[in-house]
């Protein structure tokens, strides 16, 4: 075959920019740690990292809406717990106020003490996080129990509930929401009040009434009022407050579970994007060397291929 | 009977041819590397012999033709492929352009500006009633906002680049073909005396084939050694005649079409080819763009309106719904009641009064991202979509143009290893002539030496 100057000289170039042209990928590969830098450099993995970044930015930002929601389900469990306490001591005091032989020193004082507490616990309604009532439903904007002195005798005859009875949700998982509000009260509707419950168009509890009709039951002496009805109200509600915490401990529960397998696919997806989008180090030095050793010897050879002419040999 | 001046006649034609000869090599020498030329060779044939007893006596050596070592068939071959080359050079290096347009093809700017978007109303579930995290959605509603006008922009840029390059391409292809048909005029007078104008030659066909990378063309040799030119059924050059091309911006599509006589010519390869891809694919980028940011705003409002805002207000978009048909991403814009009053945002899907707490409707907003809007993809779907679109179409046109590279390149390499230059060669060549030259020169020589011997020393016998 008859070879050209041309060829000789110009037929080097395209394989010199080729191996270059290669060189200069693998580098920028290395230097941005990630293989996908354009969409064509790998199509169907660039789609299937698309997907997983979707998921990641997903599950991210459900672990924050489950830290948000969970901080406020702490709150209203803190409130719970702390209602609970005081209903015990609600009980324990009506069990004083049953005693006969109670004088009337000791009565008042107990009427004084159940004044305090149904105070503290209606003020629990006042519970908030980030600003946001906890028990109002979605009228977060104001407390949820405002109490009434109708006879103006000093002590609180009402406590009425001043929420609505819409819930809130959060999404917890991909495409999975959670309701996480907790009601103060039911009765407008919501399958659970935590203070004021109503079921079947009956209110089973009402912790604030209970205790307004054991200080009514105290101040007048009416000893089988405390026996027969308000201390059996009172474990009724006691109850009730329990089955509450019982009820924001499954919400929370179910949340913790969620973050718990949103962190464990979150780890799984990185893994996979890191496999399909990042760079695998030892592999590009690897291929980088192979390519500059193809490029020098290419080299090499193309300047000793143009060094020979039949000029260095005749006078 | 052989005379003795016949002998030198004889010498002295060695001498003529070898200087031609020559004066061959040394154009091939020094024109080893000028583009396009094709080596020439200095055809030697012995002149007329005598008739003598007891045979024919050869009279020497003649340059019957200077020849262009050249094989037109390769040179077709060679325009062939160099037309596909153009059309996916100009392909790869504009779907490069348009690829990268949008950032990192995993997590592009407009892919970041949705997850975003939808990550703001996400935290607003969790706080409907806080001016901050609403200022958030704000916020990011512009950022997304902004993002696509952008994208917009930038195609609009693309375009107008590729309007203006387009338009330079075809000035470059006008005064190739107003040089093929002065080469034309000038190949037909300089052949008239039946002489191939091998230079000439040279120079029409690297204009024809720097044509070819423009467009698909059919090049057809005349007797009279024109070449006539035509693109698409339609004569650019015809003899000594030429017609322009024209670079026509076509107000409908915003394309420079590329025109001839007024009408439109239709390529098949060629970088004119290429540019017609182009501009589809800006089309369908800009079109894909502006699906997405109408399915933006449709999605968006309908479920914002249905909710309540901080106002105990309730029908009131999100995104503006004043943009303009065919030019949704240009012109997307949040709705001027809500942009910087963050206490339109409608939150609440219960109303009036807007219960503050209430997250309802930001939480139908934030679950946007999971809709199959757009042909059976989410919003986020779609945008990767468009890049992952983008990006085969990339990848196919890098491909083809390393495919067609090679086949360029191999076929000029044969057309080489014919036309090309060999220095060795010339070299050899060289020194062979001048070797004849010496030795016709040496036979002049011997023959002046007979007729001194003749003229001056015969019959002088004793001087």
């Amino acid at each position: 075959m008859r070879v050209s100057d041309n060829q000789r000289y110009q037929g080097f170039i395209p394989q010199y920019q080729s191996l270059l042209a290669r060189q200069i990928d693998i580098q920028r590969q290395v230097a941005s740690g990630q293989k996908i830098l354009r969409a064509s450099d790998d199509t169907a993995g660039a789609a299937r990292a698309q997907l997983y970044i979707s998921e990641l930015s997903t599950l991210s930002q459900d672990l924050r809406n489950i830290d948000e929601a969970k901080g406020e389900t702490d709150i209203a469990a803190d409130a719970v717990q702390r209602s609970l306490d005081m209903m015990q001591r609600v009980r324990e005091l009506a069990v004083q106020a049953g005693n006969p032989t109670l004088d009337n020193t000791a009565r008042t004082n107990i009427s004084q003490e159940l004044e305090q507490i149904l105070k503290t616990i209606s003020g629990l309604g006042g519970q908030s996080h980030r600003g946001q009532m906890v028990f109002s439903g979605t009228l977060t904007n104001q407390a949820s129990f405002v109490t009434a002195d109708t006879n103006a005798d000093g002590k609180i005859d009402t406590v009425t509930y001043q929420g609505n009875y819409e819930t809130r949700a959060v999404e917890i998982s991909p495409g999975r929401t959670s309701d996480y509000s907790v009601l103060g009260s039911n009765q407008g509707g919501g399958e659970f009040g935590v203070f004021i419950d109503w079921q079947g168009g009956v209110e089973q509890t009402n912790v604030f009434k209970s205790i307004v009709d054991l200080r009514n039951a105290v101040d007048a002496n009416n000893l089988s009022a405390i026996s027969s009805a308000s201390i059996p109200q009172l474990e009724k509600d006691i109850s009730h407050l329990t089955v509450a915490m019982a009820r924001i401990g499954g919400v929370q529960s179910r949340m913790e579970t969620s973050v718990t397998l949103n962190e464990d696919v979150s780890e799984t997806t990185q893994l996979n994007l890191s496999k399909i989008r990042d760079t695998d180090i030892a592999e590009a030095t690897t291929r980088y060397a192979q390519l500059e050793t193809s490029y020098k010897a290419a080299l090499n050879m193309g300047a000793r291929i143009m060094q020979m002419s039949l000029l260095d040999y005749v006078r | 009977m052989i005379t003795t001046n016949a002998i030198l006649d004889t010498g002295v034609r060695g001498l003529r041819a070898f200087q031609i000869a020559l004066s061959v090599t040394s154009h091939n020498v020094t024109n080893a590397s000028t583009p396009g030329y094709t080596r020439q060779r200095a055809a030697l044939s012995t002149t007329l012999p005598l008739p003598h007893a007891p045979g024919m006596i050869g009279t020497g050596v003649e340059v019957v033709s200077v020849e262009r070592m050249r094989m037109p068939t390769l040179d077709q071959i060679v325009r062939t492929e160099t037309s596909q080359l153009g059309r996916w050079d100009q392909s790869a290096s504009a779907n490069g352009v348009l690829e990268t347009m949008f950032g990192d093809p995993t997590d592009g700017a407009i892919g970041h500006a949705l997850t975003e978007f939808w990550n703001a109303w996400q935290d607003l579930t969790t706080a409907p009633g806080d001016q901050g995290a609403r200022s958030v959605v704000l916020q990011r509603a512009l950022s997304l906002v902004d993002t696509i006008r952008d994208a917009s922009t930038r195609l609009d840029r693309t375009n107008t680049g590729q309007n203006q390059a387009l338009t330079g391409y075809v000035n470059d292809a006008n005064s190739y073909i107003s040089g093929i048909a002065l080469l034309n005029q000038e190949i037909s007078r300089a052949e008239l005396g039946g002489q191939k104008a091998n230079d000439l030659r040279d120079r029409r066909d690297l204009l024809i084939e720097k044509l070819s990378d423009l467009t698909d063309l059919t090049a057809v040799e005349q007797p009279n050694g024109m070449v006539d030119i035509d693109v698409g059924g339609q004569s650019l050059v015809s003899g000594i005649t030429s017609t322009p091309l024209t670079a026509v911006l076509n107000p409908a599509t915003n394309h420079v079409e590329v025109q001839i006589g007024g009408a439109p010519l239709a390529f098949t390869s060629g970088r004119f080819q290429g540019f017609v891809e182009t501009f589809a694919n800006i089309d369908s980028t800009r079109s894909g763009l502006n699906t997405l940011a109408a399915a933006i705003v449709g999605e968006v409002n309908a479920v914002h309106s249905a909710g309540y805002d901080l106002t105990d207000s309730t029908g009131v978009n999100f995104f503006s719904t004043s943009g303009v048909a065919g030019q949704e991403a240009a012109t997307i814009d949040l709705d001027a009641a809500v942009k910087g009053n963050p206490s339109k945002i409608a939150a609440s899907s219960s109303g009036p009064p807007t219960p503050v707490g209430n997250s309802a409707n930001a939480l139908k907003l934030a679950l946007l991202r999971d809709k199959k809007a757009i042909g059976g993809a989410t919003l986020n779907e779609a945008f990767g979509n468009i890049v992952l679109d983008l990006g085969s179409k990339s990848r196919e046109s890098l491909q083809r143009r390393e495919d067609y590279a090679s086949a360029v390149q191999a076929v000029v390499e044969q057309r080489d290893a014919i036309s090309g230059v060999n220095m060795d060669e010339e070299i050899s060549n060289m020194l062979n002539f001048q070797r004849a030259y010496e030795a016709a020169s040496r036979v002049i020589t011997a023959v002046d030496e007979m007729m001194d011997r003749i003229i001056n020393r015969t019959g002088r016998v004793g001087i």
